[in-house]
C-alpha cells in the first residue's frame, strides 16, 4: 500500500473506528439479542432462535404499527416532502434578502425538537389551542386533533409540513451548484420556468432528492418523539408505531430480545426499500 | 518567599496521596462500609424531611457511609436509569423506587436480592400489613420492603363544588351520584369539566377500579400461576359502559379524553377539573402548586352498582442489589430497616406537622394512625383510612395486557357508536392469542420441568 493511501487511512481510521463501534457493533449485538430471551443481568439468557420473530409476525400490535408507520410516511411524503424543495427554489430566485430568509429557515433548528413538540401539543389543545381558535374565527367547528383517530395521524405529520431546516439548505446548495449557463441556454431556446425546472434543475439535483427521500423514509419509519409526546400511541392505536413498540417492549416490559427482533425487522425493511430505491434510480439513468 | 516552591508542591502531593489513604485505613480498621443509594432528597419541603431522617441514620450508624445520589428525570425515567445501571453493573447497592407493578419483572430479571434471611428474624415487620409485601413476593421469597404506599381516592375541589351549588362536605357516594355531580360541575363557558378521566395509554390503571366496583375482575391469577381473562364478563362491560356514559351521556369529562395524567392534574390545580382520582399521599404536590388545604376534599371512591368500594393500592419498594458483596448487602439492609421503621415513620409525621405538610400518607404499619400526628381536615384521614381498607393490588399480567386494554377504553371515549361489549371481546381475542395463551404455555412447560428457571 502506498504511503499516500496509508496516510489517508490514518486520517479516516478514528472516525471509522467510532462509526464501527457505535453503529455496526450495536447492530450486530441487536441481531444476537433477537435470538435470545435476553437477560439483562446475566446475558445472554435462554436461546430461543426465531421464536421472537414468529411472535412478532403473529402479533396484531406489530401489524397495526407497520400500517401506521406506512400511512404516516406516505402522508409526510405527499404533503410535506416537496416543501423544502420549493422553498429552496424560491430562495435561489431571490436577488435580495436571501440571507435573511436563510437565517429564518435555519433558526428553528436551534430549538430542541422536544420543545417544539410540547408547543404543538398546546396548539392542538381542543379547548384553548391556537388551531381551534383559528377554526372558530373562520366559523368552522373545533376539532379534537389528538383525540380523534381520523385526525391523529395528520396531527403528527403537520409539524413537519412547514419546511425549513437543513433540507432547504441542502437543496439550495445543490441548486446553486447547477451551472447558470444551462439555464441561460435554455432561455435562449425559449424554455419557460416550468420547463427549466423539469428538464434542467430537477434532473441535476436528482441525487440530492434521492438522499432526502431516503432520509425521509428512514425518519418516517423511525418516528418516535412526536408519537411519544403528542399521542402516546393512541387514540385507539391510531398512532401506535414500530419505534414506540420497541421502546415499550424493551424499557417497560424488559423484553430486550423481543424488542431487538422487532428492531431488526425494521432495519431490514428500511434497508430493502433504500436499496430498491437506489437501484431504480440507477436504472432510470 | 516564606516556603520554597518545592516544599509547597511536596505538601500538596502528600495531601492528595496521603489524605485518602488515611481515611481508607480508618475505614478498614473500624470496618466502615460504603454503600450507594439513589435517594438524595430533592430540595422541597418533603425532601428536607427525608434528608433529616437520613442524617439521623448517618449519625446513629457511623460504621455505614451512605453515598446518596439523585435519580433525576421523570417518574418513568428512573426505572430506565436503574435498568441501564444494572446492565452496566453500576447500580446502587440499595434502591428505594421499585414500583409495585414493575417489581415482579425486576424479580424475574434478577435485579432484586431475596430478603428472607433478613426479614424472617426481624420483629420490626410483624406489624406490617401483609398485603404490602405481596407484589415483591415470588415463590415464597420476599424481594423488597415497602418504602412508599399509596391508595387511590376521590380528590375534589371544594370551592368548585360550592360554586356549582353542591355541598362540599357531601361527596358523591356511588356511580350515579358521581355522574350527576360531574354533570353539574361541568361548565363549558368557564372551560370547566366535572371529572378528569384517565384515557391515555395506561387507561386500565383506573378502569380496573370500576371493574372491581362492578363486582368483577380484569384478569384472574389461577393457583398454578396461569392467567384467565375476565374482562369480557358483565361487570367489565358495565364498567366500560359507565366510561362511555360519562363521556357521551353526562358529557362531564375533559374535551380531550386521552390527555395525559399530568395534564389531568394540571387541570385540577388550575380549576378546570373539579374531580380527579388521585392519592391522598400526593396532595402535597397540589399544595406545592398553589392550592390551599381548604380547597381540597378527599373521599373514598364512590361505590359501584354492587355497593363495592374497591380501590387500588400501589407504591414502591426498597430492594438490594444482588451483585453487591455481602457486607454492602448487610449495610444496605440496616439502612432499609432504619428508613422503613415505625420510629422513622413517626418522626416523619411529626416533622410534617411542624412543616405544615398536613396531608395523609399511607403507612404499612397496622397500628400507626396518621391522624394522631397530623392536624388535617378530619375527612382526609377518614377517607385515606377507609380507602386503605378497600385497597387491592393491580390486575395480574398488567404489564403485558395494558397496551391492549387501552384500545377498547379509548374506543368508547372517542367514538359514541363504539359498543363496550364488542370492543372488549375483540380485545380479549387478541390478548388471548398473543399474550395469555403463550404465557400459560410457558407456565405449563415450567411446571412440567421442561423449561429452565428464569426465562420469562
Amino acid at each position: 500500500m502506498s504511503k499516500r493511501k496509508l496516510v489517508g487511512l490514518a486520517f479516516v481510521a478514528p472516525a471509522l473506528l467510532v462509526f464501527v463501534l457505535f453503529k455496526y457493533v450495536p447492530m450486530l449485538q441487536v441481531f444476537r439479542m433477537s435470538l435470545y430471551d435476553w437477560s439483562i443481568l446475566n446475558p445472554p439468557g435462554e436461546f430461543v432462535g426465531l421464536k421472537h420473530f414468529k411472535e412478532a409476525f403473529s402479533s396484531s400490535l406489530f401489524w397495526i404499527a407497520w400500517k401506521n408507520n406506512l400511512v404516516l410516511f406516505l402522508l409526510g411524503l405527499v404533503l410535506g416532502f416537496w416543501v423544502p424543495l420549493v422553498q429552496a427554489i424560491m430562495l435561489g430566485e431571490m436577488r435580495r434578502g436571501q440571507y435573511i430568509f436563510r437565517v429564518c429557515y435555519l433558526l428553528p433548528l436551534m430549538v430542541p425538537p422536544m420543545v417544539t413538540l410540547v408547543v404543538w401539543k398546546w396548539i392542538y389543545n381542543p379547548e384553548y389551542g391556537l388551531l381551534n381558535a383559528i377554526l372558530t374565527r373562520l366559523g368552522l367547528p373545533p376539532q379534537d386533533w389528538l383525540g380523534n383517530p381520523k385526525l391523529a395521524k395528520l396531527s403528527l405529520v403537520l409539524p413537519g409540513l412547514l419546511g425549513g431546516g437543513m433540507g432547504v439548505m441542502v437543496y439550495l446548495a445543490a441548486i446553486q451548484g447547477v451551472p447558470q449557463e444551462l439555464f441561460e441556454a435554455a432561455e435562449i431556446d425559449g424554455a419557460g420556468p416550468l420547463q427549466k425546472l423539469r428538464y434542467i434543475l430537477l434532473p441535476r439535483i436528482r441525487f440530492v432528492i434521492l438522499i432526502q427521500f431516503i432520509l425521509a423514509l428512514s425518519a418516517g419509519f423511525q418516528m418516535f418523539d412526536r408519537v411519544f409526546v403528542l399521542t402516546g400511541g393512541g387514540p385507539v392505536d391510531a398512532t401506535r408505531v414500530i419505534a414506540l413498540l420497541i421502546y415499550r417492549y424493551a424499557f417497560e416490559s424488559y423484553r430486550m430480545g423481543y424488542a431487538s427482533a422487532i428492531a431488526l425487522v425494521l432495519f431490514v425493511v428500511i434497508l430493502t426499500v433504500t436499496a430498491l430505491q437506489m437501484r431504480l434510480s440507477k436504472l432510470s439513468d | 518567599m516564606p516556603f520554597p516552591p518545592i516544599f509547597c508542591l511536596s505538601a500538596i502531593f502528600l495531601a492528595l496521596v496521603g489524605g485518602p489513604s488515611c481515611s481508607e485505613r480508618y475505614e478498614r480498621e473500624y470496618k466502615v462500609v460504603r454503600i450507594t443509594t439513589w435517594d438524595e432528597p430533592p430540595n422541597t419541603p418533603e425532601g428536607r424531611i427525608l434528608g433529616a431522617i437520613q442524617r439521623e441514620f448517618d449519625r446513629t450508624h457511623p460504621h455505614i457511609k451512605v453515598q446518596r445520589r439523585p435519580i433525576g428525570g421523570r417518574r418513568t425515567d428512573d426505572r430506565l436509569a436503574f435498568t441501564t445501571a444494572m446492565a452496566g453493573d453500576n447500580a446502587p447497592d440499595c434502591y428505594h423506587n421499585a414500583h409495585f407493578p414493575t417489581i415482579p419483572l425486576w424479580i424475574d430479571q434478577g435485579f432484586c436480592y431475596p430478603l428472607d434471611e433478613y426479614i424472617r428474624e426481624d420483629p420490626q415487620f410483624e406489624d406490617v400489613v401483609e398485603a404490602a409485601f405481596a407484589p415483591a413476593t415470588k415463590d415464597g421469597h420476599i424481594y423488597g420492603v415497602p418504602s412508599q404506599l399509596y391508595v387511590l381516592a376521590l380528590v375534589y375541589r371544594k370551592d368548585l363544588f360550592e360554586e356549582a351549588g353542591l355541598d362540599p362536605k357531601r361527596p358523591p357516594k356511588d356511580w350515579w351520584e358521581f355522574a350527576e355531580y360531574a354533570r353539574r360541575l361541568t361548565d363549558p363557558e368557564k372551560y370547566r369539566y366535572g371529572f378528569a378521566i384517565l384515557g391515555q395509554e395506561w387507561a386500565s390503571w383506573h378502569w380496573e377500579i370500576y371493574v372491581w366496583q362492578a363486582g368483577g375482575e380484569v384478569t384472574e391469577r389461577l393457583p398454578d400461576g396461569r392467567c384467565r381473562i375476565r374482562f369480557t364478563e358483565e361487570p367489565a362491560v358495565r364498567a366500560l359502559q359507565y366510561y362511555k356514559d360519562l363521556r357521551w351521556k353526562y358529557k362531564c369529562i375533559q374535551p380531550n379524553p386521552l390527555q395525559s395524567y399530568q395534564d389531568n392534574r394540571r387541570d385540577f390545580v388550575q380549576g378546570r377539573a373539579a374531580m380527579i382520582i388521585s392519592s391522598p399521599a400526593w396532595i402535597g404536590d397540589f399544595l406545592n402548586e398553589g392550592l390551599r388545604p381548604e380547597q381540597i376534599g378527599i373521599a373514598p371512591l364512590p361505590a359501584g352498582p354492587t355497593g363495592i368500594r374497591a380501590t387500588q393500592i400501589g407504591g414502591e419498594f426498597y430492594i438490594i442489589n444482588p451483585r453487591s458483596p455481602k457486607e454492602k448487602r448487610d449495610a444496605a439492609w440496616e439502612y432499609i430497616r432504619f428508613m422503613t421503621s415505625k420510629e422513622a415513620m413517626i418522626k416523619r409525621l411529626k416533622m410534617m406537622e411542624e412543616a405544615h405538610l398536613r396531608y395523609p400518607i399511607a403507612t404499612f404499619y397496622r397500628d400507626l394512625r396518621v391522624e394522631d400526628y397530623l392536624t388535617m381536615p378530619e375527612e382526609w384521614g377518614e377517607a385515606s383510612a377507609t380507602s386503605l381498607k378497600y385497597g387491592r393490588m393491580e390486575y395480574y399480567l398488567k404489564d403485558r395486557i395494558e397496551p391492549y386494554l387501552a384500545r377498547p377504553i379509548q374506543a368508547v371515549l372517542v367514538d359514541p357508536g363504539a359498543d363496550p361489549r364488542e370492543e372488549l371481546e375483540k380485545c380479549a381475542r387478541r390478548v388471548l392469542e398473543e399474550v395469555v395463551e403463550p404465557f400459560n404455555r410457558e407456565i405449563e412447560r415450567k411446571l412440567a420441568g421442561r423449561c429452565p428457571r428464569g426465562s420469562s
